[in-house]
Order: structure tokens, then sequence, then C-alpha cells
């Protein structure tokens, strides 16, 4: 018998079969179902997709002076998820608006405060004993990041993740913001010190001005006033990311 | 970043490599070094109950907040929150 080699096939068969094959993949293939299983090697198969990232996002966390609740901050989900810390399961979820940032609680439990970072920012005011939102307390121009209370509890010290570089100061009776403390730029947390006198804010300045010196700026309570300014030198102080730009200040 | 109440230990997030940090105060060094997920975990905030028993980290990566008890230095449970 004669078997023609691949040699053999009169030059122009094999763009014809391919056009053929052309016309019967447009015939058949459209209609789904019907199409020949190609041949060769089966193209590997796509990798797969990343995980989604969570809805929640959890950024700040913060424990009841009891010990009995764990008050979290949902950056990506605009909630607060309370804990009960003697189960360790979630018992309230409280919806607070844009993107919470940091919690801190007040001494005597009844109220935790919660910066946003958005624009223009915000602190929300949860009574605790309900889990609703009593307040919502405008603090400056956008970028809330770290909270922290007074030891008897009559202020907050809000740090404004900002160009503008400003620490507003509320007033837990009122919830109104008392004072405007200018530090540096983009401070990014506060930490008050167990007497009450002064609240340490360290700004992320590296980014954002010249020249790149991070420093802790000083605020006297009692006056509301920068009474020193010092320079810590590295990257930026590891204290917080910002979830709104996904800058990582470590 | 947060104290102990006894003032003993401080615990400190590493954001990148999702694992926390344990510093002995009195000698500043290193005493542990605890993993709550890892890499991905983003691991932000820390807080510690008032009788020290525990610390509660958030884990912005992974959607939880990880509890660790401070005795032991290990996660003694993972809460999922969010909604």
């Amino acid at each position: 018998m004669y078997y023609p080699s691949r040699r053999s096939v009169p030059l122009g068969v094999l763009p014809r079969l391919g056009i053929v094959a052309l016309f019967a993949f447009i015939l058949t293939g459209c209609g789904g179902g019907d199409s020949p299983t190609p041949s060769g090697p089966t193209p590997p198969p796509p990798p797969a997709p990343p995980p989604p990232p969570p809805a929640s996002r959890p950024l700040g966390v913060a424990i009841t002076p009891d010990g009995a609740f764990g008050y979290v901050t949902n950056n990506r989900s605009f909630t607060v998820s309370v804990i009960a810390t003697a189960s360790n399961t979630v018992v309230a979820t409280v919806g607070v608006g844009s993107a919470p940032g940091v919690v801190a609680i007040t001494p005597d439990g009844a109220f935790a405060y919660v910066t946003h970072d958005n624009f223009p920012g915000t602190a929300s005011v949860i009574a605790t004993a309900s889990n609703t939102v009593v307040a919502t307390v405008p603090v400056d121009e956008g970028g809330a990041a770290g909270v922290a209370i007074t030891p008897d509890g009559a202020f907050a010290y809000v740090a404004n993740a900002n160009n503008a570089g400003r620490v507003s100061v509320i007033e837990t009776a009122s919830n109104t913001v008392v004072a405007t403390v200018g530090v540096g730029n983009f401070p990014v947390g506060v930490a008050i010190t167990p007497d009450g006198a002064f609240a340490y804010v360290p700004n992320f300045n590296s980014v954002f001005s010249e020249p790149f010196v991070n420093t802790v700026s000083v605020i006297e309570t009692a006056s509301n006033t920068v009474v020193a300014t010092v320079p810590i030198g590295g990257e930026g102080p590891t204290l917080w990311r910002s979830p709104r730009t996904g800058r990582s200040p470590t | 970043m947060a104290i102990t109440p006894n003032g003993a230990f401080a615990y400190v997030t590493n954001l990148l490599s999702g694992t926390v940090s344990v510093i002995a105060t009195a000698s500043n060094t290193l005493a542990a070094t605890v993993s709550v997920g890892g890499e991905g975990a983003d691991t932000v905030g820390v807080a510690i109950t008032p009788d020290g028993a525990f610390a509660y980290v958030t884990n912005a990566g992974f959607g939880t907040v990880s509890v660790i008890a401070t005795a032991s230095n290990t996660v003694v449970a993972t809460v999922p929150v969010g909604g």
C-alpha cells in the first residue's frame, strides 16, 4: 500500500485544510458543546487568583477597663466589633461610618472614641452600655489616625494624619473640639503619660516634608502647646499604616 | 505597641511579618516572638487586658483578632471580626 509521507502532500493542501478547519470551528465552535476536542497539549490552567482581601480589615483594638470587652475597628466594613473576652466571640457590631481607624476607651469604660481615616476627619463616640453611636465629632481636615484619652477621662486627643499636622483635643463632656495643636507633618498616633500631663505624638515626616526627620511632639496638656520636639530618625514610627494610602511606616 | 499593666513586657506588632515581638522592659531584650499568622496577616493593633493575661492583636490582612496568652505567649483564640 501507499502511505504518503507528509512531504508528499502537495503544497497548498494544508492551507486549504486550515481554512476548512476554520469554517468548521466557526460553524460548530460558536454553537458550543459540539466542537471537537482540540488536539495537542492542554494549556495549563490560569493561576488561581489571590484570595480576596477580608471585608473587615481590623486595625485598632482597645479593651474596656474591666477587661470584659474588646472593641475592634473594622476599617473596610465601617463597623466596630465588640468581643466578649470571656468567650472570645463577637457580641455586637456597631456601624460607625467611613473608614474607622483606631479606638480608645474612657477610663470609666462608658465610651469608646473611634477615629475615622476620612475627609473631613471625624471621631465617633460609642456608648458602651448600648453599643450605639451617640456623637460624631468633626476633628480636622482629615485622616484622623491616633486617639488617646487623658487618665481623668476629660479629654480625647486625636492625631490627624495629614499634611496640616494637627492634634484635636475633644472635651468628652461636650464632645466638642476645645483646642487644636499644631505638631509635625502626618502625626500617626498619640499616647498620654499616666499622670496626664503630656501627650506624645509621633510625626511621620519622612514622606511629606523636608528635611526627612521623624519627630515626636510633646504637648503639655494643661496649656495644649508643644513644649518639645524630639527627632527620632528612621523611616517612620511603627504605629499605624494608613488604610487609605496603604503606606507602611514600618 | 502595648505594655502589660505590671510594666514588665511590651508587645509590638510587626506589620510585614505577621508577628508580635515581646520585649522584656527590664533588660530591653526580645523575650519572645509570637506568630499570629505570618506574612499577610498585617498585624496592626494590640491591646492588653487589665489583668495582663491576654493580648488582643488585629490582623488586618486576615480579618481576624488573635488572642495571645501572655503567660505562654501562644495564640489561644482567633476571632473573626467584621460584618
